[in-house]
Formats: structure tokens, C-alpha cells, sequence
């Protein structure tokens, strides 16, 4: 039971508490490149989900294998292939959303959060933690990239997932699929999630106070 | 000695790994993004110059063009060129008359310009449907709209047609009522996407000419 309990932790610290984006601020390049629309931020998050599952279940497998001195050197171009199997699958199956991430595909190679779990969790854990753990952070980075494109796509196009949810009198914000807005809401985002977490951190101390109090008593 | 030997092993085998892998992925991928870029490319065609037989005439100097036939008649032109944009590559279709005086089609294959600026060079999806279910290509008055930017390159019943002549010229803060054969209305907030797409036009139906000059008028 308690095991079962560590690794639904293990996957769900991806999604809230350690997430790429809100709490790890890595890959930032695609966060605010891509995210002009929702369909965007599901297909670059779930791209990079699939890098980051396949790379991790690799590189854990292979990690009394490989010596320390090349490891960084093996895990780029394990994960680099993984990227151009993405890359030739999305041409292949899905072209027009290749062609709308452009080049952001081919460069899931240098995002930090697929290096940084290679090194810092899957060269350390079984394979079964890492792919827990990387399905956990792909998904986070997915939710995390799917909400900065749905407000950017409702208040910039007046559109979610292509359908029109803003009526038609309202006049879109175009700032908001610039650059500037990818900013604007990346940090009210942030904003919300410190300040949700810092209330949760309190509530949790204020607890524990009252509960050491009653001990006292 | 040993730890050398096992650093080159081990890099050999990831290699490898890699190269088999890319290469079986490689082979089932590359006839699927060939067939889609075709399906694309004649796609276009048929939407452009509808109800003819496209033959290639050229392809030289980075201009494509095909010649579209039906009952021995030519029924019109297309031509594939790409150009500078706002941020990247802009690849353009472009549909010329049969005589190749007016520009009558545009169609983007390829762009990477601002969401919501220079994107509004490429047709909205209504026009899209609206154009492919309109056999004389009439749309009504046209609508003094930046949004409809690329609908000025079509032929309008009743209405101007754009110069072929390679001699188009982007115009700002004019009514499309007071524009001639020769001036195309500017999106407004994107000059830079509007004059890409001209300068596409121009250089790819000057290239066509020059060809056809050099070539003593067929192809």
C-alpha cells in the first residue's frame, strides 16, 4: 500500500507541487513560443511527454552501462533520436500541426526539463520510476503549456480549440498572441499558483500549530 | 585503457542504436511526408485553377509552374515561388489567367508570420469554402477588410483584376474601392507580411516571363 501511495506521489509532484513550468520555470523557449492556441499546447506538450518517457525508460535501463564521463554525451543522443522520431511522425501523420510548431519540435533536444530528468531521476531509479516520473512532468508541462494557449487563444482569437466562445461583438486582444501576452500570462499564471501554494503552506503550518497546542494541552 | 575502451563502446553502441532506429522510422515516414507535401501541392492546384489537367512546365530558379489544360484549351497557370516574410520562408501559390495578364488565385502552403497580423495573409477558412464552391469565383461587392487581404488576388465577377505584369504595389490607408489593376491594400499592423507576399508575385510572374522570353514564347 504505502508503495502504491509513493509512486501516485512520484507522478502526481509533476503535475502540482515540483511542475516544470509553475514551480521548475524550465523550458520556458516553448512556453511562450508555441502557446499562441491550445491545440498547440497539447501537441508540443504531448510531443515532448513522448521524448521525455522514451528517453527516460532508456537511459534508466542503460544506467550501469553507460560510464560516467559520456553519459551527458549518451543521453543527448538518446534523446535527440527520440526528438527525430517525433519530428518524422508528426511530418508523416500530422503535417499541419508540424508545420504551425515549426521548428520547436527539433529543439525538445535542448529543452531543459528532458536533460534535467535524465540526469538528476532516470540515471538514479529503476525504469518503472522513471517512467512514472516522466509521464508526471510531461503531463504537468502539457496542462501547464494547454492553459497558457487556452487563455491566450480565448482572449486573443475569441476562439478555444478553433470554436468560437467569445461573442461576436467582442473585439480580441492581439496583444495577447504576441510575445507580450505569452509573458503577461505566463506571470499572472505564476502569480496564481505562489499564491495558491503560499495559502496552502500557511494553512498547513496553522494546523500543525493548533495540533502541537492540543498535544500541549 | 579499460575505461577508454568502455567510453568508446558505449558511445559506438548508442550510435548505433541511434542510426538503426532513425533510419527503420526514416523509411516508413519519408514516402507518408512525400505523399502529403503532393496531396498539398495538388490540392492547391485543383483549388486554384479548378477542372483541368496540371502539367509542369517548369522548374528552375526556384519558381515551379504548371499549366492547366482541359479540352486542349488552356484554362490557366500556376505557379510556386517563395520569398523573404516577416519572420521566415513564405511559400505562395499563385494562379494566373490563361493569358497571364491578371493574377486570379493566391494560396499560402508555408509561413511562420505574427498570429493575428501577418497570418491574415493566408485565406480565411470561410473564404476557402466559399471560393471552392463558386465556379465563376464570384463573392459578391468585396469587403473593405484587411482580414480579407488575400481575396484581392482573385479574379472578381464584375470586378478588378490584379495586374500580371509584375508590377504590384502595396498601398496603405486607401479604400479597395479607389485601387487600380496594379495596388494591392496593405493589412493593416502588417506591411512587412503584405509587401513579402507581393514581392513574391511579381518576381515569380517575371521570372515566368523571362523564361518564356528566353524560350521564344512556349514552354
Amino acid at each position: 500500500m504505502s508503495k502504491q501511495m509513493t509512486i501516485n506521489a512520484e507522478f502526481a509532484k509533476g503535475l502540482w507541487e515540483h511542475n516544470p513550468v509553475l514551480r521548475q520555470l524550465l523550458g520556458m523557449c516553448p512556453t511562450l513560443a508555441v502557446t499562441t492556441s491550445a491545440i498547440n499546447g497539447v501537441g508540443m506538450g504531448l510531443a515532448t511527454t513522448f521524448v521525455l518517457t522514451c528517453a527516460s525508460l532508456m537511459i534508466s535501463l542503460l544506467r550501469k552501462l553507460i560510464p560516467g564521463q559520456v553519459r551527458i554525451a549518451s543521453f543527448i543522443v538518446v534523446i535527440a533520436t527520440f526528438v527525430t522520431i517525433v519530428d518524422l511522425t508528426m511530418k508523416a501523420q500530422f503535417p499541419e500541426m508540424s508545420k504551425s510548431l515549426g521548428a520547436f519540435i527539433p529543439l525538445i533536444v535542448v529543452n531543459c526539463i528532458i536533460l534535467g530528468r535524465a540526469e538528476a531521476f532516470a540515471s538514479k531509479n529503476n525504469p518503472g520510476r522513471a517512467i512514472i516520473d516522466a509521464l508526471g512532468m510531461g503531463l504537468g508541462f502539457t496542462a501547464s503549456l494547454t492553459t497558457l494557449g487556452g487563455i491566450r487563444e480565448v482572449l486573443g482569437n475569441g476562439t478555444l480549440f478553433g470554436v468560437q466562445v467569445m461573442p461576436h461583438q467582442y473585439v480580441p486582444w492581439i496583444v495577447m498572441i504576441l510575445p507580450a501576452g505569452a509573458f503577461l500570462t505566463l506571470g499572472l499564471m505564476l502569480g496564481i499558483y505562489n499564491k495558491f501554494n503560499h495559502r496552502h503552506e500557511e494553512a498547513a503550518l496553522r494546523a500543525a500549530r493548533l495540533a502541537a497546542a492540543a498535544k500541549g494541552v | 585503457m579499460k575505461t577508454t575502451l568502455h567510453m568508446l563502446v558505449t558511445l559506438v553502441a548508442v550510435g548505433m542504436f541511434s542510426g538503426g532506429s532513425l533510419s527503420l522510422v526514416n523509411d516508413w515516414a519519408d514516402p507518408l511526408i512525400q505523399a502529403n507535401q503532393a496531396r498539398a501541392r495538388d490540392e492547391a492546384i485543383g483549388f486554384l485553377v479548378p477542372g483541368g489537367d496540371a502539367e509542369q512546365v517548369v522548374d528552375r530558379d526556384g519558381l515551379v509552374a504548371w499549366r492547366i489544360t482541359a479540352n486542349g484549351e488552356v484554362r490557366g497557370w500556376v505557379l510556386r515561388h517563395a520569398g523573404i516574410g516577416f519572420q521566415d520562408k513564405i511559400d505562395l501559390m499563385i494562379a494566373l489567367d490563361p493569358e497571364r495578364r491578371h493574377v486570379c488565385g493566391l494560396r499560402v502552403l508555408a509561413d511562420s508570420e505574427t498570429p493575428g497580423l501577418g497570418t491574415w495573409i493566408r485565406l480565411r477558412a470561410e473564404h476557402e469554402r466559399a471560393l471552392a464552391g463558386s465556379a465563376d469565383r464570384d463573392l459578391g461587392p468585396e469587403v473593405d477588410d484587411s482580414k480579407n487581404f488575400p481575396l484581392q488576388f482573385f479574379a472578381w465577377g464584375g470586378g478588378r483584376h490584379l495586374s500580371a505584369a509584375g508590377d504590384l504595389k502595396v498601398v496603405k490607408g486607401r479604400p479597395r474601392s479607389d485601387l487600380g489593376p496594379g495596388e494591392v491594400q496593405a493589412i493593416t499592423a502588417a506591411t512587412i507580411s503584405s509587401q513579402a507576399v507581393v514581392d513574391i508575385v511579381n518576381a515569380a510572374v517575371l521570372k515566368l516571363d523571362a523564361l518564356l522570353a528566353a524560350q521564344g514564347g512556349t514552354l
